[in-house]
């Protein structure tokens, strides 16, 4: 998938996203609210914290206010695991479990 | 049926865990000076074994409360937490919530209260701060019910400081089955977000047999970094009713009726009374008991087969029967002796707290805890001391800044100290401080009219008027002191108990009260004198000595009475056969002897007959078998068989100079 044209913006989550490195995704989330379509690659993550997961949550909830789509393309099993501990799949609008 | 059989064995426990306690206390104290860690040791083994006594007579809440301190108290054991002063005083006031449970126990109450509850939250407060060991012992608790709600909300910082929500879930995961509700209404827009702040919350509902302190240990490290409750799941009945009896039974206590209802038994318990003795006493009396049997077996023999020859033996064993039977019924008497430390044991807390409450720092010296008194004397003579210690504290100690001023040290000392002195045991109280205020007690005094002028009044004098009925004379009334019950109060006290109390004060230097009481209540040694036909026992220590007199010796002044010269003053003397109305009396002062007695300070002149002999004389009541009579405290059973009644040297003066005022 190519996320090129100014409506299709594609974000891929580190491997290790946790709280020292969530200032670069804020940045790529925030300038990824420009598109009207996005997508959310999370099949490298390795390991990820509440810091990460809580600015993807937000991002998530400015998308929808904005009415932007957003759309997971992968998401990886701790991603899935954490977001799930945190009690946070839903309001990630993670797909059912089994990384794609 | 076995709550009956375990019921019987609850006043020794209660006792026991009383002295614990104690010892707690104590060592406590010593830890706030600097101790070392066998203190620790040993008050974390009187912890341990309340918290296993209470665990086995059925006082769960009392087992609660103490394991909460015993885990704090293991911590420190092991190193894994220094003691400070905070650790210090919750210990403390644990000791205070655990005495207060005692004695609603022993007024079969509720033992929990809303104090005990707190204190319980703080002390697994404190535990939870610290270990993460606990938690694993904590977790083998019994389950306290099915389930627990919590309610998570970190704080903004707690995710830049290292600790992270998903790891603590993550062990809560472990703990049992938890359903995790994000809560998400405080999370701002992305731009405003700071990605390094938590702005999330949870409510877990965590299901399984977990105790709450292994949930509370999960967040040990974050406690101060978030906003933590934690609630038994409603479903759940049994966890919140203990917490509802808990709030009940507090107002219900506070209420009135119940609190003098859980004196009482717990006084009636006291008074029936149980004395434990040390293992050497009682083997020092089975001893003597058999020297006993073996003399007895001796003169037994001389039945048999009686023959003057063998006189001298029958002497002999008839001197060592005698000797036997002395030296038993002093080891019986012991047995009725605690040493005084019992007592003062109590001072370091109150000396702790009092100074603190009033901002003076006071060094308390205990001498002479060893020193044993008979164990009625003893429970009576605590209050007195209690009010004499306050007094010193708060009247006698100035504040640092006063002592500086003085030239002293900032540093008070009071020194409490008891020994024996003649056939009487001498407690001492005594401070560095201001000394007593000799303006004030005679402005005092004039107010109230207990004096007419204040001029030439001697230290003593001025000393006495304190122990006048009423006479208070803090300037402003602390809850401390001065709560109307005053020195004349203590005196009484200390004079029910066959005993008086002085003063001696110099001004800046300090005062020091000394309360002399008697050995024992229930034997004394007196000397026997005939009056008529009938014998009266003057008590030993009220002796000063025994003089014959000549006629001319003997002044009669106007009012009737009379006076004799004795060593630079004038006595008055008190014939006994006129005070009890003895007939056959000889009434010629040549004839007769006169007992120079004292007590309280004065002295006076008892005219007798003769004096017969010394005697050691077992105290009955005469108040008991018939009424009270003024000048005698009570009657005593001679070798013959007939009654000797003891003279109330203190009752005889007191009625002596009422007979002069009059």
């Amino acid at each position: 998938m190519g996320g090129k044209s100014k409506h299709d913006a594609r974000v891929s989550i580190p491997a290790d996203c946790r709280i020292a490195d969530v200032g670069a995704l804020h940045t790529q989330l925030r300038g990824a609210l420009e598109s009207s379509q996005i997508v959310l690659d999370g099949s490298a993550v390795d390991r990820v914290d509440t810091a990460a997961l809580q600015l993807l949550v937000v991002f998530q909830r400015e998308a929808k206010q904005r009415e932007r789509q957003v759309q997971w393309a992968q998401v990886s099993a701790p991603l899935h695991d954490a977001a799930s501990q945190l009690g946070l799949t839903e309001a990630l609008a993670l797909p059912a479990k089994k990384p794609a | 049926m076995s709550s009956i059989s375990v019921t019987q064995f609850h006043k020794v426990f209660f006792e026991e865990s009383l002295e614990g306690l104690d010892a707690m206390e104590a060592a406590l104290l010593a830890l706030d000076e600097g101790g070392d860690a066998e203190l620790v040791h040993s008050i974390f083994r009187a912890a341990h074994s309340i918290k296993g006594g209470s665990a086995t007579f059925g006082f769960p809440d009392m087992a609660a409360l103490t394991h909460e301190a015993e885990s704090l108290l293991d911590q420190v054991r092991d190193g894994r937490r220094a003691i400070d002063k905070s650790i210090i005083e919750l210990m403390l006031r644990t000791v205070d919530c655990l005495r207060g449970m005692f004695d609603r126990a022993q007024g079969g109450q509720p033992l929990a209260d809303a104090d005990s509850e707190s204190l319980k939250r703080q002390l697994a407060a404190a535990v939870g701060n610290n270990v993460p060991a606990a938690a694993s012992k904590a977790a083998a608790k019994p389950a306290a019910g099915s389930g627990w709600i919590i309610q998570f909300r970190p704080h903004a910082g707690m995710l830049a400081g290292g600790n992270d929500p998903l790891r603590l879930l993550r062990e809560l995961a472990a703990l049992g089955q938890l359903v995790v509700e994000a809560q998400l209404d405080r999370v701002p827009t992305l731009d405003a977000l700071d990605p390094s702040e938590c702005h999330l919350a949870w409510r877990i509902e965590l299901t399984g047999a977990v105790s709450q302190d292994a949930i509370k240990s999960v967040f040990e490290w974050v406690e101060d970094e978030c906003d933590l409750s934690i609630e038994p799941l409603v479903a759940a009945a049994p966890p919140p009713a203990p917490a509802v009896e808990a709030v009940v039974a507090a107002p219900a206590a506070g209420a009135g009726g119940s609190a003098g209802a859980a004196r009482g038994p717990a006084g009636s318990s006291n008074d029936a009374g149980s004395v434990r003795v040390a293992i050497d006493k009682i083997d020092g009396l089975i001893d003597l008991v058999g020297e006993l049997v073996i003399t007895q077996a001796m003169l037994d023999q001389f039945r048999e087969d009686f023959d003057p020859s063998r006189l001298a033996m029958l002497q002999h064993g008839l001197a060592q029967l005698a000797r036997h039977t002395r030296a038993l019924q002093e080891s019986v008497m012991g047995i009725r002796m605690l040493p005084i430390g019992s007592v003062f044991n109590r001072f370091p807390r109150l000396v702790r707290d009092l100074s603190q409450k009033l901002g003076k720092q006071v060094k308390l010296d205990l001498v002479g805890e060893h020193t044993e008194l008979d164990k009625t004397v003893l429970e009576k003579i605590g209050d007195p001391l209690v009010h004499l210690v306050r007094n010193a504290i708060d009247h006698g100690l100035e504040t640092p800044e006063k002592r500086r001023a003085a030239g002293k040290p900032e540093m008070g000392t009071l020194r409490l100290e008891a020994f024996h002195r003649g056939g009487s045991i001498v407690v001492e109280i005594s401070d560095d401080g201001a000394g007593l205020n000799r303006e004030a007690i005679i402005a005092k005094a004039l107010q109230k009219g207990l004096i007419k002028s204040g001029e030439g009044l001697s230290e003593e004098e001025v000393g006495e008027l304190i122990f006048q009925p009423g006479f208070s004379t803090a300037a402003v009334t602390t809850d401390l002191s001065g709560r109307g019950v005053g020195m004349d109060v203590v005196r009484r006290n200390v004079v029910d108990l066959g005993g008086n109390v002085a003063i001696r004060s110099r001004p800046g230097q300090g005062t020091s009260f000394t309360i002399t009481l008697p050995l024992t209540l229930a034997i004394i040694d007196g000397l026997r004198a005939a009056v008529g036909g009938e014998c009266y026992i003057v008590p030993l220590v009220s002796i000063v000595e025994s003089v014959q007199l000549g006629a001319d010796a003997v002044r009669s002044v106007t009012g009737g009475g009379e006076l004799f010269r004795f060593r630079g003053e004038y006595l008055p003397i008190v014939r006994l056969h006129q005070q009890f109305g003895c007939a056959n009396a000889r009434q010629l002062v040549e004839e007769g002897l006169v007992i120079v007695v004292e007590a309280d300070g004065t002295q006076i002149g008892l005219f007798v007959d003769e004096l017969v002999g010394q005697q050691q004389a077992v105290v009955k009541s005469l108040e008991a078998n018939y009424r009270r009579v003024d000048g005698i405290s009570g009657a005593t059973i001679l070798a013959d068989g007939s009654v000797a009644l003891i003279i109330d040297v203190a009752g005889l003066i007191r009625l002596q100079s009422r007979r002069k005022a009059a």
